[in-house]
């Protein structure tokens, strides 16, 4: 097919909105691909510093289930009622950049073993249990939400006298 | 000489129309505003990790390092200033900015060390000090940490906790494991 001149000038005049264009969205795809990079990274980095808070707050647990005095968390106001009695309460885990509080929900139980004599909530019996052995398994489970996901992460204290 | 007809000449010579030249300089800066708003959207980026770098890389470091040296410890007391860890007074329960340490060695005997957060000219650091079994050094043995900008020791809850503020007002609380 024969182009006269004028067509083919204005061919490669008007190439260079094109050119202009094309770049433009190019750009503007990067931009987006770099958007969802970062988002990812940060979403990644948020999970793991949430983490390593959540375990710091859980060793926190850990360390008071062992060191309560035994008759205080088996008295009525003891932080871990026994179960189906569950005790909640909201808690500061740490603060973000910036200040920001992170907040869980801390819910704690205690459960008896079966061996357990009957006023420590078992149904041993001084044959089955001579020693009069006591176990409590201290339960503590922090509730958290990282984006859209929801955690919980459970430590469990055995206290034996 | 052979010429070639004015007109041909006049259009070849042409340049471009205003319009063209409007349109042109238009969708550059068009360019141009896209690639800034990509740069501050990267260094944006860039200081939004930096911002959890306290949280992500030092402060679990730190607590590596004090749960190896707490552990350690058969006892532990806590003081307001480094300077009452020291001499032994004024132990308190809560805001202490200085922990005592006894450390038993193998063959019986004890070691005493300090870990105290202390502040020079407006920069914080997590320093480590050991009793040579005469006197207290004057300087710290080692830096655990410089990057804290406040460290609260406290047992109130039975427990030693140590709460580590960082540069950006972050704030984690960990535990010692020392009775």
């Amino acid at each position: 097919m024969k182009v006269s001149k004028r067509q083919s000038r204005r061919t490669i005049r008007g190439s260079m909105i094109v050119e202009v264009s094309v770049g433009f969205w190019v750009l503007l795809g990067v931009a987006f691909l770099m958007l969802k990079a970062a988002g990812t990274v940060t979403s990644g980095q948020r999970w793991t510093v949430l983490q390593s808070m959540t375990d710091a707050y859980m060793t926190k647990e850990t360390a008071v289930g062992n060191r309560w005095p035994f008759d205080d968390f088996k008295s009525n106001g003891s932080p871990w009622p026994t179960y189906p009695s569950i005790s909640q309460q909201t808690v500061v885990i740490g603060k973000l950049p910036g200040g920001i509080p992170l907040s869980a929900t801390l819910k704690r139980t205690k459960y008896p073993a079966p061996n357990n004599l009957s006023g420590s909530g078992g149904s041993g019996t001084s044959t089955t249990n001579p020693a009069s052995t006591e176990c409590w398994k201290l339960q503590s489970l922090l509730s958290y939400k990282v984006g859209t996901r929801d955690y919980v992460k459970a430590r469990t204290t055995l206290r034996v006298r | 000489m052979k010429t070639r007809p004015q007109s041909n000449c006049l259009r070849r010579k042409r340049g471009f129309s205003l319009i063209e030249m409007t349109l042109a300089i238009f969708m550059s800066l068009w360019v141009a505003s896209a690639t800034v708003v990509l740069m501050k959207q990267h260094v944006y980026f860039i200081k939004a990790i930096n911002q959890f770098g306290f949280l992500r890389d030092e402060a679990p470091m730190i607590n590596v390092l004090m749960s190896h040296i707490i552990q350690r410890a058969d006892a532990y007391r806590i003081y307001e200033t480094k300077g009452n860890a020291m001499a032994g007074t004024g132990a308190v329960n809560t805001g202490g900015k200085a922990v005592w340490l006894r450390l038993r060695n193998p063959d019986g005997s004890f070691e005493q060390s300090i870990i105290a957060f202390e502040e020079t000219a407006g920069e914080g650091s997590l320093n480590y000090y050991v009793h040579d079994g005469a006197v207290w050094g004057e300087a710290p043995d080692w830096t655990i940490s410089s990057l804290p900008q406040d460290v609260t020791f406290s047992n109130d809850s039975g427990v030693l906790l140590i709460q580590m503020t960082g540069p950006n007002q972050e704030e984690i609380t960990y535990v010692g494991y020392s009775e």
